[in-house]
């Protein structure tokens, strides 16, 4: 078990005037399975006039904000509480990946039906031909699907280059599959299409990264670790369930991945999204802080 | 032909009793008659058109027309096929509760997930959010139905979005009693006049639920989209206001109208907007047309959307062959109203079926019901083999419909009857805790390759629909009905005035005067460059005039030096008119008439629809000038229907407003710039300012000679009887903002302009002094752009385009995309 602070915080700069700014916050931290929310508070200047909570079709915290007053900032900080428990260092093989995509066949009716909607290509990762060849190399006939998995991911941290500024938020697939760069979202999307592309289950998860501030520069720590990161949920089967794994970092996701929101890629879980009335050009600034505390609190 | 049925003539060859009635008025006429009859049908139905014909889908129905004669049924008839719609729809009511909700007809195999999750129509951001009150998710349905060989009829296919069908059912059936009234005569003939009014207060039913006196507004996409004309139609005669997304804005969870008089409350919006258009925030981030916080207000509870967006997920065909066994575990019946045999292919049965007879069926892409539909029975070899190829490699994405040959009904052609294969749009809607059917329709005539026919506005032919009361018309029970519409109409014509029509009809004023400007500025040009053979006094006034039009910019400053007596000047001004403000102009008026459409006199629409009208290319001076001839009238006439046919309130303020602005700028614009000229041509300068401002008459009347002298400008300049001067259009403008902003002698705009008639007063003073006059008119120029400035600040600051930001999972990525809002203001 592992306790974790986070401080996620967003900063907006506008050219000119907002009069008016609505805005959806995907910034609760999940409280299920290995993870527990300890606590949780979000900050937003200005003040809004509205403030409201609901939980969105993938069971996701969404908060949202109207602010109706002249501004030119807008700022979101997030300060968090969280408790991860670790996972079997190895999880067992499961089964073979064939049983799971028959599974979901299904004939026109999949077992189970509720995540048939995770095999089904989504706006930011549309079946690919490359991505779904690139995964099949790592799932042979009769592959056991946790093995498939490993090897996909060895392969891809292997020939994907971490390159930040060669992609933006709605990169395509097909494209990062030519450059084989980008950063942990495009990775994640080139996964999810190539599991998909398979007839396997897989979905998106935000989240954060355990910080190792004195080791960032020096390479110990992990990639996507100064933002908020983002891996892929892949189906294993009833039995197994869901297993997270980080196709940035080649590895199944242990007590150092913190998620925020799941869905069928990013455009389920942007963070922040919002339309304003007004602003000309603006600025953005990001800070992301997850810092490891005593797992029990002092008393 | 064996297989279809014949709508009008029983197997034995004898005319059924429905139609008799009927028939004896079109055989009691002489076929020339009718032909005109016909024709005039089809004009009517063309005129009304006439709105999109500008726009955006010019020329994309060439072919559309009102047949003169109905589709008939009996009531017996309609009867059974209105209990047919109702419980279909109640079932689709009941299905979308669950698809939006719980989902246990997912959990429980009676719904393949592919058919929600992988379907466009199905909208996330919908999912839990429980309607208000009592209201239904789907409170309006449209079926387009088929009559089979055996005689039934049939669902061909489910129309859930937002159908249109009533709007255009209540225009044909205004235009068949103008054109044929002898069809209507004693024919007990079913009104649609009592749907409309039930179906008014369904609405407001369903709106109580939120306010006592719920406002409800009909949401359009606006005048781009093929079926305008039906929101325009469905709009007033419901009497709702009819409303665009950036008429509508969100604040804290609830939704308000933006006029003039503030933010007022929607209770109910009615929707023809797409449902993933309709929120950016939650849904397709770059519509811009739709609410943002739309769907948050709906979550809220603060507002009902009818039909929630998200309905559209249960359109496709692919539903069909599992509505049966859902009717049974919904309703606990069967459904009284078969559907055509339809098969989703995503199945090994089903698709071995379809296989197996596959020239019966026709191929549908399982997602897009408005594609074509295909079927190797009429396709080329090379393409059947590509067609099964796609189907076997991915049968999910198809839907196999059985081909079915619709009935025949008769159409009015050339040589008198042709039976037609025919297709019914029938709508059912909810109100008062229960469905009801409009009686009557559109009846359309089918394509003949295929009997899917696709989205209603695609259709060429197009029939009035009657269904037939088997016993003589009841006496009219509707009278105290329609004094209640009567009432409703009056009430939303009353209604306040919204920003953006009050904006829209501000810069009407303007640009119509803004071409005026330009069509007496360049017809006086060419009638002088014409001449081949100028003398000094021609080419003097031609460099003047010139100069004029350089200086407010409408030709560039090159073309003044062209010598004027060259030839290569008259070419060189016909080009200039063709890039000049008066094409953008009218591309102006052109958007802003369509936006007004349901603001304007039929009149008024017409003379702006040829104040709009593209001057001819070409290089033919008198033709060229004939239009600019044909605009200054038109805009006379204009200003004549403003003055006489137009409603004395806000609206009539704001688009006087924007036209006395204009004018003030263009006299002062003419006068400022040719008192500027040389002092050797002050007279002939005086002159044309006259001839511009239409003044000549009256100088003659006035000073009885035909001589000008610089203090005359008078007339046009602080003159207040004389509707051609500037002291008439700030009189004017004094008393237009007495009504919008008061009398208060604080508000900055009376202050601008009581200063302007200040300096008008003192202009005598100067009135010999050309280099004082032409800065006392060009600093009053800046104060009228000044003023126009400060009005739309102050009433129409609401316009403002939305942005959609979406920010990334890494530093500094976050992106905006905007503005949004589609076509923008136009130039000022």
């Amino acid at each position: 078990m592992k306790r974790y602070t986070v401080r996620h915080e967003t900063h907006y700069q506008y050219g000119a005037v907002v009069d008016h700014g609505l805005h959806q916050l995907r910034l609760t931290p999940v409280s299920a399975g290995r993870q527990r929310l300890v606590q949780h508070a979000i900050a937003i200047t200005p003040e809004p006039d509205s403030l409201t909570q609901f939980s969105d079709h993938f069971g996701n915290g969404v908060h949202s904000a109207s602010i109706e007053s002249p501004h030119q900032a807008f700022s979101v900080v997030l300060q968090a509480t969280v408790e991860v428990a670790a996972t079997d260092a190895t999880p067992p093989d499961g089964p073979a990946w064939e049983t799971i995509r028959d599974q979901m066949q299904g004939d026109g009716f999949p077992t189970p039906p509720e995540i048939a909607e995770l095999t089904y290509p989504s706006p930011l990762a549309q079946h690919s031909d490359a991505a779904t060849a690139y995964a099949a190399q790592s799932f042979a006939p009769g592959a056991l699907v946790v093995p498939a998995l490993r090897d996909l991911l060895a392969r891809m941290k292997a020939d994907f280059a971490y390159t930040p500024g060669v992609t933006d938020v709605t990169t395509a697939v097909s494209q990062v599959m030519e450059s084989r760069a980008g950063v942990c979202q495009d990775f994640a999307h080139v996964m999810i299409a190539g599991l998909r592309g398979l007839g396997l289950p897989a979905r998106y998860v935000s989240g954060y990264l355990r910080t190792y501030p004195a080791e960032k520069d020096a390479g110990g720590g992990l990639q996507g670790a100064d933002a908020s990161h983002a891996w892929v949920s892949a189906w294993c089967g009833p039995e197994l369930g869901w297993i997270d794994c980080d196709p940035t970092n080649n590895l199944i996701v242990g007590d150092e991945h913190i998620a925020v929101a799941h869905g069928r890629d990013f455009s389920d879980v942007t963070p922040l999204r919002g339309v304003i009335f007004g602003g000309g050009s603006h600025g953005l600034s990001v800070a992301v802080s997850v810092t490891e505390e005593p797992a029990e609190p002092p008393r | 032909m064996t297989g279809n049925y014949d709508e009008m003539v029983s197997g034995k060859g004898a005319l059924r009793p429905h139609w008799r009635q009927t028939m004896a008025a079109i055989w009691g006429m002489p076929p020339e008659a009718l032909r005109e009859k016909q024709a005039r049908a089809s004009a009517h139905l063309a005129e009304a058109d006439s709105l999109l014909a500008q726009g955006d889908q010019a020329g994309q129905r060439p072919n559309w027309s009102l047949d003169l004669l109905p589709l008939i049924l009996p009531e017996s008839e309609w009867q059974s096929i209105a209990a047919g719609l109702a419980q279909r729809a109640n079932l689709l009511d009941l299905i979308l509760g669950d698809i939006y909700g719980p989902q246990a007809l997912i959990h429980d195999r009676l719904l393949p997930p592919y058919l929600i999750f992988n379907n466009p129509g199905f909208l996330r951001p919908l999912r839990n959010i429980a309607p208000v009150g009592a209201a239904p998710r789907l409170q309006f349905y449209a079926a387009d139905l088929i009559r089979m060989p055996e005689g039934h009829w049939a669902v061909l296919a489910d129309r859930t979005q937002a159908p249109a069908g009533v709007g255009y059912a209540l225009h044909h059936r205004s235009i068949l009693a103008r054109t044929f009234p002898e069809g209507f005569r004693n024919a007990p003939v079913a009104r649609l006049q009592s749907s409309i009014d039930l179906w008014y207060s369904g609405l407001r039913t369903i709106g109580a639920a939120l306010s006592p006196d719920p406002r409800i507004v009909l949401l359009t996409p606006g005048p781009h989209n093929s079926a305008y004309l039906e929101h325009v139609l469905l709009a007033q005669e419901l009497g709702i206001t009819l409303v665009q997304g950036s008429d509508l804005t969100v604040r804290s969870g609830v939704v308000y109208l933006k006029t003039l008089d503030g933010l007022e409350r929607v209770d109910v919006i009615y929707r023809r907007l797409d449902g993933e258009y309709c929120d950016p925030l939650e849904l397709r981030a770059d519509s811009a047309l739709g609410v943002a916080g739309m769907i948050g207000a709906m979550r809220a509870g603060n507002v009902i959307v009818l039909n929630a967006p998200g309905t559209a997920v249960i359109e496709t065909p692919a539903f069909a062959p599992f509505l049966p066994n859902l009717a049974r575990r919904l309703l606990g019946t069967e459904l009284s109203l078969p559907a055509v045999t339809t098969w989703w292919c995503g199945q090994r049965g089903p698709l071995e079926q379809v296989m197996a007879g596959i020239d019966g069926f026709q191929l549908q892409p399982v997602f897009d019901p408005n594609l074509p539909p295909l079927s190797t029975a009429t396709l080329p070899a090379a393409e059947q083999a590509a067609l099964l190829a796609r189907l076997r490699a991915a049968p999910e994405q198809y839907v196999a419909i059985q081909r079915i040959d619709p009935s025949l009904a008769p159409r009015l052609g050339k040589d008198g009857l042709e039976p037609r294969p025919v297709v019914l749009r029938a709508c059912v809607f909810w109100a008062d805790g229960a469905w009801h059917a409009v009686p009557g329709g559109v009846g359309r005539i089918a394509p003949p390759d295929h009997t899917s026919p696709g989205p209603i506005d695609n259709t060429a032919t197009v029939k009035d629909v009657w269904v037939m009361s088997d016993e003589p018309e009841a006496p009219d029970r509707t009278g105290a009905l329609r004094v209640v519409a009567e009432g409703r109409r009056l009430k939303s014509t009353l209604d306040r005035l919204g920003s953006r029509t009050a904006d829209d009809l501000f810069w009407l004023g303007r640009y119509v005067e803004r071409l005026d400007y330009g069509a007496r500025l360049f017809r006086a040009v060419l009638g002088r460059v014409a001449d081949s053979n100028p003398g000094p006094r021609d080419m003097a006034e031609i460099t003047l005039l010139t100069g004029t039009l350089a200086q407010s910019g409408w030709i560039p400053l090159s073309v003044t030096d062209i010598p004027a007596d060259s030839k290569s000047l008259a070419p060189a001004v016909m080009d200039a008119v063709a890039a000049s403000p008066l094409t953008q102009s009218q591309a102006a008026l052109r958007r802003l008439g369509l936006s007004l459409r349901d603001r304007l006199s039929r009149d008024m629409w017409r003379t702006l629809g040829q104040l709009a009208a593209a001057p001819a290319a070409g290089r033919d001076i008198d033709r060229l000038q004939g239009e600019l001839n044909g605009i200054v009238t038109n805009v006379a006439t204009f200003g004549g229907l403003v003055a006489e046919n137009m409603t004395r309130g806000a609206g009539w303020n704001f688009l006087e407003v924007g036209r006395r602005i204009e004018r003030g700028i263009s006299i002062c614009g003419i006068v400022g710039s040719l008192v500027s000229a040389r002092s050797a041509w002050i007279e002939l300068s005086v002159r044309l300012a006259f001839e511009l401002c239409d003044s000549i008459i009256t100088h003659r009347k006035r000073y009885l000679a035909d001589s000008y002298s610089l203090p005359m400008l008078d007339l046009v300049l602080s003159d207040r009887s004389n509707p051609r001067a500037l002291g008439y259009q700030l009189g004017a403008l004094q008393r237009h903002l007495d009504a919008l902003v008061g009398q208060d002698p604080l508000a900055g705009e009376n202050q601008l302009v009581d200063r302007l008639l200040m300096g008008l007063t003192d202009a005598e003073s100067i009135a010999s002094n050309t280099i004082a006059l032409a800065a006392m008119t060009e600093s009053m120029g800046e104060s009228l752009m000044v003023l126009s400035d400060m009005i739309a600040h102050k009433f129409f600051t609401h316009v403002d385009p939305a942005r959609s930001v979406i920010f990334g999972t890494r530093n500094a990525q976050g992106y905006a995309r905007g503005p949004a809002r589609a076509g923008g203001r136009a130039a000022s």
